[in-house]
């Protein structure tokens, strides 16, 4: 977003110096008709006094105003507060012809629409992309106003992003298969798979240089080291440390956070100090400039673990009350031949998100043994299990196991690509090994998965991905998993 | 009472020279009384105003009252932590005043964390933080009022995601944790009225910890007798709104009813609007009220702003108030405002404004966001004039700034 007002200052902005070190500045970032109607979506910038709701004024048609924040401004502006800039929608009856003859005025500043260089948008839902704050708000007006919205498209604020080049390629190549045929498994048993993990190890080949950032004292012996890899939501750091610091157990933890998207390592930066200094908490950041994926992510977070055991925690996890790290540790240690030990993971209305997983065949994906996860939506007083209980394979979202034990068996197979099957992959080398897998029930940590629209459909290259990735997993495992699926 | 030489800071989240919001005035109010009594206090309000270049803090008036030029970064989570303001310049300062009681007016604008910071930097100091509305429990500006207009009843990680679809109702959950995480630095709440401590206890704060204070009125009882005499003079009665003009304070309520009033009670009927910032608000807002206004014709006089200090002289000149909000409130202003002039008001039944005011005692109530029900109360009032001198009889002296100052004191030393 931030680089995106910055090319737009550059490409639309001629002599940025000069149009920058005027004191106020108003730019038209994009124009999209509808019906008759038009709306015109931009910002207004006073770089020495704060703006008030009555700075701009629209002439030469009847309009319609709303005004929100634009923080992207604001940062890539270097303004000191929000008070000296706002993202406005206008809106009216007519066409984008009439836009020549409107004139936007500030205070004694006249802005000829005619003047502004802008993107056409190709609907009123693209526009919304740039309100970042009060989208409700603006989809409100928009409606009142008669246009056609999509909520469901703006639904989930989308950065858009290109995706990655060997992402790029291993879509190309799922491009051409059809699961629907007959010999679906073994095409994708002999070809596909060979051809996409040539592509992922290639790029795991590159997988070298990490930065780390320690904030706070180095802890000297560390018994249990967290590893947390974030993904976008870096703000979940601060609500991690938040509950972290206030937990007295938690002073002999190591908490490392894995960030492998160079596009947010500096705002982690600054945040990471922030949450520092202001929870008194130590932590450490790992930063890698390359996209590891879940696997990826969390092995480098283990390199740079100290602690003899592991907690492979995800961000969106928080604890449920104190005290329960301990617990289980301990319950780790007296399980009969515990490889992993994995937690009750409840939604924020205290309904199971996870008590152990199971593998099941599932019509959706035919061939494949799917992740199931029994009791999904149970009000988790429901459950009446053992403190701790045996399970056949438990979440990658939260394990707890010897770091020795990670570390034999060669931690994550990165060769799932983007996701799916890593962790029954961990549990398979485990169980492997002759070693159990249980979870507890007495440990209760909230995991705050996002509402999904539909459980299955999630566009068809990442169906078509989660299958092959299901068909790497039965490869590898064919026997054992007749034996115990 | 005093505070035997300890040392007192009170922040705000505005200055009332720049923001005349209630909690702003109550903060500055309690202060300057503070001062008069000679105690050793200091205000800290934050600003938007522009510093010397890069300074955190500058002064106003005396080197008791500093700007503090912050903002938060993080508006849902009333989060500032990438500054270095909290942990670095505000962390400075309060080590050089190092104050025995803290005595916080809100944390909006100056970011939640300042109360973790004010508990780590200074362990023994004394936090207290007033409760003004109800920003902690609801994003919808903390109205508790849904976004589809009506009232809410009680904050649930799924009930606001369907008041604000594009946030998770994950988000909502970690909101309320990381508040309630920074809450746990304060020792003691103070809320004006008794139905906002409750709002906050059924969230989930203790209620042994939250004790109720109304804001203190600077001149206590102020009703005088020309306020009476003119009554009777007149032919017509006079009904008046002050406050902001937003569309939460429920003018286009009272427009309505005013317009609704058959024409010959609008005839003897004369309605002031005291109120600013009508230019401030959404397009379509201004409209709906101009259009109203228009309707309703001479009985409705737009007076527009106004100073504090000018309300006694305003009320003096009415007969009722009216306070016709759709959202809960908390304990506004010109409740108190009124009652010290011995004006009667005309209150919605909801909240904050039929706490303060007793339907049938010193006020009467009317089903809120119901301009139907507003217009019978006027009417009863035009035909019935003897209503008004009955309530004004039973109108008890509100509590004063000393008392309220004791009252806290009570409070900063137990």
């Amino acid at each position: 977003m931030k680089s995106t007002v910055k090319k737009i200052i550059k490409a639309r902005l001629p002599g940025v110096a000069k149009r920058l070190s005027k004191q106020r500045v108003l730019n038209i970032d994009w124009v999209c008709s509808q019906d008759d109607k038009v709306i015109v979506c931009g910002w207004l910038v006073d770089r020495l006094s704060p703006l008030s709701n009555s700075s701009l004024i629209v002439e030469g048609v009847e309009s319609e105003l709303l005004i929100f924040e634009r923080q992207d401004v604001v940062n890539s502006m270097g303004l000191s507060s929000s008070q000296y800039c706002f993202g406005f929608l206008l809106t009216f009856d007519g066409t984008i012809a009439e836009l020549n003859d409107t004139k936007l005025v500030s205070d004694n500043h006249h802005f000829p629409i005619s003047e502004q260089r802008y993107g056409i948008a190709g609907s009123p839902s693209e526009i919304l992309a740039h309100v970042a704050t009060d989208r409700d708000k603006a989809i409100n007006f928009l409606l009142r106003m008669g246009f056609d919205v999509d909520e469901k498209a703006i639904a989930a604020p989308k950065i858009s992003r290109s995706l990655d080049k060997d992402v790029q390629k291993i879509k190309r190549i799922l491009d051409g298969i059809n699961v629907h045929d007959e010999d679906f498994f073994s095409v994708t048993q002999n070809h596909v798979l060979p051809e996409i993990q040539k592509i992922w190890k290639a790029r795991i080949a590159k997988f070298t240089s990490s930065e780390v950032q320690v904030l706070g004292d180095e802890l000297e012996n560390p018994k249990i080291s967290i590893v947390i890899p974030i993904y976008g939501r870096f703000d979940f750091i601060q609500h991690q440390i938040a509950q972290f610091s206030s937990d007295n157990e938690f002073r002999n933890v190591e908490v490392i956070f894995v960030v492998d998207d160079p596009e947010i390592s500096r705002m982690v930066n600054i945040t990471a100090f922030g949450v520092y200094q202001i929870f008194k908490f130590p932590f450490k950041v790992v930063y890698s400039d390359f996209n590891r994926g879940f696997s990826g992510a969390n092995n480098l977070g283990v390199s740079h673990a100290r602690g003899e055991k592991l907690l492979l925690l995800n961000s969106d996890i928080l604890p449920s009350r104190t005290g329960w790290l301990s617990e289980l540790n301990t319950q780790h240690s007296a399980a009969a031949d515990c490889g992993i030990l994995g937690a009750t993971l409840i939604y924020e209305d205290d309904t199971v998100q996870h008590a152990g997983m199971e593998f099941r065949h599932d019509s959706h994906y035919p061939g494949i043994l799917m992740n199931h996860h029994p009791y999904k939506g149970v009000p988790v007083s429901l459950l009446h299990k053992e403190p701790v209980f045996e399970v056949p394979i438990t979440t990658g979202a939260c394990m707890f196991m010897d770091k020795s034990l990670y570390q034999e068996i060669g931690g994550f197979d990165p060769l799932y690509v983007l996701g799916d099957f890593e962790d029954s992959d961990l549990c398979l080398k485990v169980i492997d090994k002759g070693l159990k897998i249980y979870c507890s029930s007495s440990v209760r940590l909230y995991h705050l998965e996002r509402l999904s629209q539909n459980l299955v459909d999630q566009g068809d290259w990442k169906f078509k991905l989660t299958l092959v990735n299901g068909v790497h997993q039965m490869n590898k495992w064919s026997s054992l998993l007749e034996e115990i699926a | 009472m005093s505070m035997s030489g300890k040392r007192t800071l009170i922040i705000s989240h505005g200055h009332p020279d720049f923001n005349k919001g209630g909690a702003e005035v109550a903060a500055y109010n309690l202060y300057n009384a503070m001062k008069k009594q000679g105690e050793d206090v200091f205000f800290l309000a934050r600003t938007a105003q522009t510093p010397h270049g890069g300074a955190a803090f500058s002064s106003r008036k005396d080197e008791r009252e500093i700007l503090f030029h912050t903002t938060m970064d993080d508006s849902f989570l009333f989060s500032n932590l990438k500054t270095r303001h909290l942990w670095q310049e505000f962390r400075d300062l309060l080590l050089l005043i190092k104050p025995d009681v803290v005595h916080l007016h809100h944390y909006f604008l100056l970011g939640i964390e300042i109360l973790t910071e004010i508990r780590n930097t200074l362990p023994d100091a004394r936090v207290i933080l007033t409760l003004h509305e109800y920003l902690a429990i609801c994003h919808n500006k903390g109205l508790m009022l849904k976004t589809n207009g009506k009232l809410c009843y009680g904050a649930s990680a799924r009930d606001c995601h369907n008041c604000f679809s594009s946030l998770q109702p994950g988000d909502f959950f970690l909101r309320e944790k990381y508040i309630k995480t920074h809450f746990a630095a304060v020792d003691h709440f103070i809320s004006p009225s008794h139905f906002l401590k409750q709002r906050y206890a059924d969230w989930g704060l203790d209620e042994n910890k939250i004790s109720v204070i109304e804001n203190g009125h600077p001149q206590g009882h102020t009703a005088s007798s020309q306020n009476v005499q003119k009554l009777h003079d007149s032919v017509k009665h006079t009904f008046a709104f002050f406050g902001q003009v937003n569309p939460y304070k429920g003018i286009d309520i009272l427009l309505k009813a005013v317009a609704l009033l058959p024409k010959p009670i609008r005839k003897k009927v004369r309605v002031e609007i005291h109120g600013a910032n009508l230019d401030q608000q959404e397009g379509s807002y201004q409209q709906t009220v101009k259009a109203l206004l228009e309707k309703v014709g001479k009985a409705v006089v737009f007076q527009g702003a106004y100073e504090q200090h000018e309300m006694p002289e305003l009320l003096n000149a009415v007969d009722w108030a009216i306070v016709p909000s759709v959202w809960w409130e908390n304990s506004p202003m010109v409740i108190q405002e009124a009652l010290a002039c011995k004006v009667p008001l005309i209150v919605s039944n909801i909240g904050g404004m039929s706490e303060k005011v007793q339907d049938g005692v010193d006020g009467i109530h009317f089903r809120h966001g119901n301009p139907a029900d507003l217009a019978n109360v006027i009417e009863r009032c035009v035909l019935s004039p003897e209503i008004r001198d009955e309530l004004q009889q039973n109108i008890k002296p509100v509590l004063s700034l000393n008392e309220c100052v004791t009252a806290h004191q009570k409070i900063y030393l137990s």
